[in-house]
């Protein structure tokens, strides 16, 4: 089962992605606040498969200060980022740093299970 | 029933059990009501005459006996009567001293009465008085023996008969059982008289709208109800069948639409604020197709012909274009403008590299069509293709009188002049640095050169598919 993480502020996209993500198949966990990161997964060392993540947070987190440092935190996660902004010298700066996929708001709900899919398929490729 | 299953119950429960609830209780009260009124006046009436029989015989008993002296007659007088009156079930005659001095129970005898009563009518001389004790129905009347009543004569004492009404009682029960059949029969033909009413006049068109809903769901869009009511219910089959023209033609439009617009434009052009102008800036990627030497090719070709093999080349394209998750733009004379992340991105990179596969796919399916051209001594079709990723403005662009779903901006435009770099260098399939920076890791890629495109300051450096 992979381990997928949403951290965004927008309900909307938390709704969008209950509806279409079977929690029988994905280990699912939804987050609002940056301080998740900075604390439960430092801690307990925990990482995810996918983890879904907006720019911007209302608490003041900003991508670029994490993916500068996520290699301590998630050095075997695939970023996918969500952007309520369509930039594309920043996206550029994003996939340098590290980011796996840029998702530009709004996306198509099939783009997020395309996505998961295709995890899924390189992790079976890998194995076999 | 529970009152969560009865809210989750059909319309037909909803409405039958409130009505059937609402006639039982109604039923139930005018059939007390009945009751207690016959009940009353049956008792009435009894009293009457048994208070009459009891004035009657204690005016007998006043004029033929002395009371103190003829207790032997009396006891005699008073077992005759009780013979001839057989729902009399006991005949006392009482002393002013509450003494039962005759009596048709010779148990009784000598014994003093506890009736309360006894002493306001001695001291008031009343005319005879009534009344029954439940549950049998015992009525006893008790009439003070004077020549006349009132308080300035003192009675020589009281006559307390009681009658026997139980054949009243057996009538009353009848009467309540046949009412209550007769009740129940009225209800079950009212509820079912109105179970009929309601099924013809709102649960049968319901249920037919309901059913006709459901296939429009399913995208039946020919079905019709034809309603001809004029009452609120068939206004309302009619506007469903109003709906459904609405929707079939809606259908059409979007069907005759997807012949010219991908099906994701013409779903976001069918429903969103259709005289909306403007646009969003988004990031994508955009595929620039152009048939070389296509001006000097339809020369030599009849008109038709050249719309023919446009049509099959543009089938081709539009073909690996949607399989790939783009969309067609629009068609520019022999050029094709396609784009990967419109309307809806399936990310960044995906878009980009979803555009590079699109653009190989038309490079073997063109061979296999050109072999094809070759076998039957046509022209063989050359084309090159650029792409390139950056920002752009997506939006219905237009007059409100004739509007598209397009993209502008100068990715749109670079990407038509990387195509044109095709023919210096060579290949079919140019992209920029711009879109190499999104996909280099996943597709590997040459370098092709590094040039300086019109309109651009800077050097624009030139891959290919390795």
């Amino acid at each position: 089962m992979i381990k997928v993480l949403l951290l965004d502020n927008d309900e909307m996209i938390h709704s969008y992605f209950e509806k279409i993500i079977d929690k029988t198949e994905i280990d699912f966990h939804q987050e609002r606040k940056s301080e998740y990161l900075e604390k439960k997964y430092l801690e307990e060392s925990a990482t995810f498969d996918l983890a879904f993540m907006n720019l911007f947070l209302d608490d003041g987190f900003y991508i670029v200060d994490f993916l500068e440092k996520k290699n301590e935190i998630f050095s075997s996660s695939k970023l996918i980022l969500l952007s309520p902004m369509a930039d594309f010298e920043l996206f550029q700066n994003l996939l340098q740093l590290g980011a796996y996929e840029i998702l530009q708001k709004p996306f198509a709900l099939n783009s997020v299970l395309h996505l998961i899919s295709e995890y899924k398929k390189s992790i079976q490729k890998g194995l076999s | 029933m529970t009152l969560t299953e009865f809210f989750k119950s059909n319309i037909k429960i909803k409405i039958m059990v409130p009505l059937v609830l609402v006639l039982i209780f109604s039923t139930s009260i005018t059939l007390y009501i009945n009751y207690t009124k016959i009940k009353e006046t049956s008792l009435e009436s009894e009293a009457q005459n048994g208070t009459g029989l009891s004035e009657m015989i204690s005016t007998n008993i006043y004029r033929q006996f002395d009371i103190e002296k003829d207790a032997r007659l009396l006891q005699s007088f008073l077992s005759g009567i009780k013979k001839k009156f057989p729902n009399m079930l006991q005949i006392d005659l009482i002393s002013v001293d509450k003494i039962i001095i005759a009596s048709t129970d010779e148990d009784s005898l000598d014994s003093k009465t506890k009736d309360v009563i006894i002493s306001d009518l001695i001291a008031t001389n009343k005319a005879a008085v009534a009344w029954t004790e439940e549950p049998y129905y015992v009525l006893t009347t008790m009439t003070p023996i004077s020549p006349k009543k009132g308080q300035d004569i003192v009675p020589l004492g009281l006559l307390k008969i009681k009658f026997d009404l139980k054949n009243l009682n057996v009538l009353l029960n009848d009467l309540l059982f046949s009412n209550t059949i007769l009740y129940l029969l009225t209800l079950a033909t009212l509820s079912a008289f109105i179970l009929v009413i309601l099924n013809k006049i709102i649960i049968n068109p319901i249920s037919s709208y309901k059913k006709v809903l459901g296939e429009i769901s399913k995208g039946d869009y020919s079905i019709r109800l034809d309603e001809k009511r004029t009452d609120e219910i068939g206004l309302i089959g009619q506007s469903i069948d109003e709906m459904v023209m609405g929707l079939a033609e809606k259908e059409k439009l979007k069907s005759t639409f997807n012949k010219f617009v991908s099906k994701e434009v013409a779903d976001l052009m069918m429903n969103t604020d259709s005289d909306r102008l403007g646009g969003d800036k988004r990031i994508a990627t955009v595929m620039f197709l152009d048939i070389r030497g296509f001006t000097t090719l339809s020369e030599k070709l009849s008109g038709e012909s050249v719309v023919r093999m446009l049509n099959e080349i543009f089938s081709i394209v539009s073909n690996e274009v949607t399989a790939n998750g783009g969309i067609i733009d629009k068609y520019i004379g022999d050029a094709v403008l396609s784009v990967f992340g419109i309307p809806f991105s399936q990310g960044l990179k995906t878009d980009a590299m979803n555009a590079v596969k699109a653009a190989n796919a038309i490079k073997l399916s063109m061979f296999d069509y050109n072999k094809k051209r070759e076998a039957k001594n046509q022209p063989i079709i050359k084309f090159g293709i650029g792409i390139n990723s950056g920002e752009l403005i997506a939006g219905k662009i237009g007059s409100i009188e004739r509007m598209e779903y397009t993209v502008i901006g100068d990715t749109v435009n670079m990407a038509a002049r990387i195509e044109k770099e095709n023919k210096k260098y060579y290949t079919t399939i140019l992209l920029s640095g711009d879109t190499h920076s999104l996909i280099h890791k996943e597709l590997p890629m040459k370098r092709v050169d590094a040039v300086k495109l019109t309109g651009r300051e800077k050097e624009t450096v030139l891959f290919t598919p390795a």
